[in-house]
């Protein structure tokens, strides 16, 4: 079942989800959509060993990678 | 585990740094709402951690998010003066104008303090003037 998270793009910058992308492409396949306030990241085809954790350790990389763009 | 912050207390810039000194121990998401007047944080812990742990570190993150918000603070009124020492720093690092026109003028083998000459050459030449006023 894909999975969606809505990142506010008050708090997170579309540069840092690209980056997170980027690394995470390899365990599961990404959407962007960009709406009013949010980018909505659909992830589907999450790799079965890391699906418990694979979106928040997601969220947490965005974070990470919005703290060094600023 | 979800804490409110008021957007008109911490600032931005301090939210995420606070954030980001403890993403090494929690799962966190940030969210606002509507009028964007309140920030949601969103704590998950990483593993099987005990409730009051969980507390413990909400309790830590309060902390820290006010220390980032005074630090910001601080940073913030301190910025001119930050700027000019720096600006003066470099500037004195500088070659001055008059330092910068005479190598311009001067070669190398010129001796306008005269510098290059013997002690005795320069000393005989003296003695002579002498003599001659004399």
């Amino acid at each position: 079942m894909p999975e969606n998270v809505r990142f506010n793009t008050r708090f997170y910058k579309k540069k840092a989800i690209q980056k997170a992308i980027l690394a995470y492409a390899h365990l599961a396949k990404f959407r962007v959509k960009d709406c009013k306030d949010y980018l909505e990241v659909k992830i589907e085809n999450i790799d079965t060993q890391v699906k418990d954790i694979f979106v928040d350790e997601f969220n947490n990389y965005v974070l990470g990678a919005t703290k060094k763009c600023c | 585990m979800e804490i409110k912050l008021s957007a008109r207390i911490y600032p931005l810039e301090a939210i995420l740094n606070a954030c980001y000194l403890f993403i090494d121990r929690v799962y966190i998401f940030l969210d606002s709402d509507l009028k964007g007047n309140q920030i949601k944080v969103f704590f998950k812990s990483k593993g099987k951690v005990a409730g009051k742990k969980l507390e413990a570190l909400k309790g830590e993150f309060k902390n820290e998010l006010l220390r980032c918000a005074l630090r910001y603070e601080i940073s913030k009124n301190n910025k001119k003066i930050r700027e000019y020492i720096v600006g003066r720093a470099l500037y004195t690092t500088l070659p001055g104008p008059g330092v910068v026109s005479l190598s311009e003028k001067l070669d190398y083998q010129d001796d306008p303090l005269g510098i290059a000459l013997p002690w005795k050459k320069k000393h005989r030449k003296q003695k002579n003037a002498r003599k001659r006023k004399i």
